[in-house]
C-alpha cells in the first residue's frame, strides 16, 4: 500500500511538470509564432498564416491540459460560497459532492470525445485552413484530459483525506 | 425520454444547485447540458465537438496573451513606475494620494483587459500606502476595487472581446467605442474621490508620497513610466492603423512586457516567466474551458429556439427598445449578482441577439451597456470577484469592502442609465475617432 502511495504520489508530480511545461511552452509558443508572423508580415511582406494555425492549436490544446492541471490544484473558476458558510464537515461534504459530480461528468466526456476522435478519424476530416491539417490528432487532447480529470476528481471523492496530502506535496 | 421544452426546463432548475455545490463553472455547464443530452436521446458526442470547434478560433489568441501580458507587467516594477509618475504629476493636488490610486488604475486597466489584475497590481501598491496616510480603510479598498472595474471597460478587455466574437461585431470598433464610457467613467470616479478622499481622511496623519520607488529627477520619474503608457497606444494604434489584429495586437503586448521586465524593469526575472506563462496559461484555460462549455449549453439554448421564443414574446408583449433595455440591465444586474462574468456574458448574448436587430438597437452600444452592467459585477456580492481580491490582499472583511465600493456602485448605475439610454455618449469616441 505504501509503494502504492509513492507511486502514485511521483506520478503526480511528473503530471504536474508536465502540465506546467506544456502550459508554459504552448503559450510562450503561441505568442513567438503570433510576433513572428507580424514581423514576417511587415518586414518582409511574407505572410506565413500557417503560424497564426499552429497559434490557435497550440492554444486550444492549452486550454485541456490547463483544465486537467487546474483540477489537481483545485483552480477551476468555481463559486464556493456556500461551502465558505457551512461549518468544516458540512463543506467536506459538498466538496465530495462536487468531486463525485465532476468525476462521473468527466467520465461521460472522455467517452463522447473518444468517440468524437473515431468518428472525425473515420470521415478523415480534415481542417479547411492553410495547413488542412487531419482534425482527429488536435482533437485527440480532449479524451485524454477528460481521462486525467476523471481520475483526479474520482480519486479525491473516493480517498478525501489522502488527496489532500497529495496536493500538499505538489505544492 | 422527455420534450426538449420540459427537458430544458429542468436543466434550468438543476444549474444553480449544482453551482452551489462548489462545481467548477463550467463543468456544472457541462454537467447540465450533458443531463439535457440524456434526457432528450440527443448524441453527447456533440458536447465535446462543439468545444472543439468553439475554441478553434484565432478571435480567442487575444484572451492568453492579454492576460499574461498582464501578469508579466503586473509583477514588474511598471506599477511603482506607474504610480511614482502619477504622483509627481498631481500627487499634491487635492485628494491627493486618492486621485493618484485612480489614475493609476485608470492607465493600468488600458494595459491589463481584466478587472482582477487591474485591482491586484495597483491595490498591492497602492492600499498600504493609502490606509498609512490616514484614507479610511473602507474608502482605500473600495476606491481600488472599484476602480479596478474599469479593467473590463477600458481596451484592450477580455468581455469585450469575448462580445465581439459571440456578437458577430469588429473587435476594433467595439474597443474604439468603449473607449469613451471607460474614461468618462474614470473622471467622475476621479471628480468623487478628489471631492471625498480629503473628507474621508485623518487629517492629524500627514500625507506621505506614492512612489517609494528611488528617484532621480522629476524627468527620470516621468521618463520611466513612459514605456508603460505607451503600451495601450501601440495596441490600440497598432489595431486602427491595421498594422495587426487584436489577436496580434495581443502578441505584440506580450513582447513588449517581456522586453521591458527583462531589460528596463529587471523584474521578474528571465527565470520566474517561466513560471508566470504557465500561470497566465492556467488562468486563461480557467476562463476559455468556461466559455467552450458556455458554447454547449448555448447550442441547447438555440436548438429549443430559446432566442426566437424570447423575441417572439417580446414581441407579442410590445416592448419597445427602452423598455428592453431597462429589463436587460435588471436581468443583468441580477446575474452578474450569481454568475461569473464572462458565462453571464456567453449565456444571455445569444438570446438577446436577434432582439437588438428587431428593435433597433445598435449590436456595438449593447457591448457597452453589458459590459458596464458586468462592471457592476465585479464589486457587487456574491461572486463580485474584485471585492474577493482586495479582501484578500487588503486582509479586509469583504462586507467592509462592499461598502467602501457603495458609493462607486451608485456612479456607476447612474452612469449605465446615461449610456443606456443616450446612444451618442455611449458611441462618441466611436463616432469621434472610427
Amino acid at each position: 500500500m505504501r509503494k502504492l502511495r509513492a507511486f502514485v504520489s511521483s506520478a503526480g508530480r511528473v503530471a504536474a511538470v508536465i502540465e506546467t511545461a506544456f502550459l508554459a511552452v504552448s503559450l510562450g509558443g503561441a505568442a513567438v509564432l503570433a510576433i513572428f508572423l507580424i514581423l514576417f508580415r511587415n518586414v518582409v511582406n511574407v505572410s506565413y498564416n500557417a503560424m497564426e494555425e499552429i497559434a490557435v492549436y497550440l492554444v486550444l490544446w492549452m486550454v485541456f491540459v490547463g483544465m486537467a492541471a487546474a483540477e489537481r490544484t483545485r483552480s477551476n473558476i468555481a463559486i464556493d460560497i456556500l461551502s465558505h458558510a457551512l461549518p468544516p464537515r458540512a463543506a467536506a461534504v459538498l466538496q465530495r459532492i462536487a468531486d463525485s459530480l465532476t468525476a462521473i461528468l468527466a467520465a461521460v466526456l472522455t467517452w463522447a470525445s473518444y468517440d468524437a476522435v473515431m468518428f472525425s478519424r473515420m470521415i478523415n476530416e480534415r481542417a479547411v485552413s492553410t495547413l488542412e491539417i487531419k482534425i482527429w490528432p488536435l482533437m485527440a487532447i480532449m479524451p485524454v484530459a477528460f481521462g486525467l480529470v476523471t481520475l483526479r476528481a474520482g480519486a479525491r471523492a473516493a480517498f478525501p483525506q489522502a488527496r489532500e496530502r497529495a496536493l500538499e506535496s505538489v505544492h | 425520454m422527455i420534450e426538449g421544452g420540459e427537458a430544458l426546463a429542468l436543466v434550468m432548475v438543476l444549474l444553480f444547485p449544482v453551482l452551489l455545490t462548489g462545481l467548477p463553472i463550467a463543468f456544472a455547464l457541462l454537467f447540465v447540458s450533458v443531463v439535457w443530452f440524456v434526457l432528450t436521446g440527443s448524441d453527447p458526442t456533440i458536447a465535446p465537438s462543439n468545444m472543439f470547434w468553439f475554441l478553434n478560433k484565432t478571435e480567442l489568441l487575444s484572451i492568453p496573451f492579454f492576460i499574461l501580458a498582464a501578469d508579466i507587467l503586473g509583477r514588474s516594477r511598471a506599477t511603482d513606475d506607474l504610480v511614482a509618475a502619477a504622483d509627481l504629476l498631481f500627487g499634491r493636488l487635492r485628494g491627493g494620494l486618492a486621485l493618484v490610486t485612480m489614475l493609476s488604475t485608470i492607465v493600468f486597466s488600458a494595459i491589463s483587459g481584466s478587472s482582477v489584475a487591474t485591482a491586484l497590481a495597483i491595490g498591492r501598491v497602492m492600499i498600504p500606502k493609502l490606509i498609512d496616510a490616514g484614507y479610511q480603510r473602507r474608502f482605500s479598498v473600495g476606491l481600488v476595487a472599484a476602480g479596478g472595474g474599469l479593467g473590463i471597460m477600458i481596451p484592450p478587455s477580455v468581455p469585450l472581446i469575448i462580445y465581439a466574437t459571440v456578437a458577430e461585431v469588429s473587435v476594433a470598433s467595439v474597443f474604439l467605442a468603449a473607449i469613451g464610457p471607460g474614461l468618462l467613467i474614470g473622471f467622475v470616479f476621479c471628480v468623487y474621490v478628489t471631492i471625498m478622499g480629503d473628507r474621508l481622511r485623518d487629517p492629524k496623519i500627514s500625507v506621505p508620497h506614492a512612489g517609494d520607488v528611488k528617484r532621480g529627477t522629476n524627468a527620470t520619474t516621468l521618463l520611466r513610466a513612459l514605456p508603460v503608457v505607451a503600451l495601450p497606444v501601440l495596441i490600440l494604434g497598432g489595431i486602427y492603423s491595421g498594422l495587426f489584429t487584436p489577436g496580434q495586437a495581443a502578441a505584440v503586448s506580450v513582447g513588449y512586457s517581456a522586453t521591458l521586465a527583462s531589460t528596463l524593469y529587471r523584474t521578474p526575472r528571465i527565470p520566474s516567466l517561466w513560471t508566470m506563462t504557465a500561470d497566465a496559461g492556467r488562468l486563461s484555460a480557467a476562463i476559455l474551458i468556461i466559455m467552450a462549455a458556455t458554447s454547449v449549453f448555448g447550442y441547447i439554448i438555440t436548438q429549443e429556439r430559446i432566442p426566437n421564443q424570447f423575441a417572439e414574446l417580446m414581441g407579442a408583449l410590445g416592448v419597445t427598445a427602452v423598455v428592453f433595455i431597462l429589463m436587460v440591465n435588471g436581468l443583468l444586474l441580477f446575474l452578474g449578482c450569481f454568475l461569473e462574468i464572462i458565462s453571464v456574458i456567453l449565456i444571455t448574448l445569444p438570446i438577446f441577439k436577434p432582439m437588438l436587430a428587431d428593435l433597433g438597437i445598435d449590436p456595438i452600444h449593447f457591448a457597452i451597456i453589458m459590459v458596464l452592467n458586468m462592471e457592476l459585477a465585479v464589486i457587487t456580492p456574491p461572486i463580485g470577484m474584485n471585492l474577493f481580491v482586495i479582501s484578500s490582499i487588503s486582509r479586509t472583511p469583504i462586507a467592509q469592502v462592499f461598502r467602501g465600493t457603495l458609493p462607486f456602485v451608485a456612479i456607476l448605475i447612474a452612469m449605465l442609465l446615461l449610456v443606456s439610454y443616450s446612444q451618442s455618449i455611449a458611441l462618441f469616441s466611436l463616432r469621434l475617432l472610427g
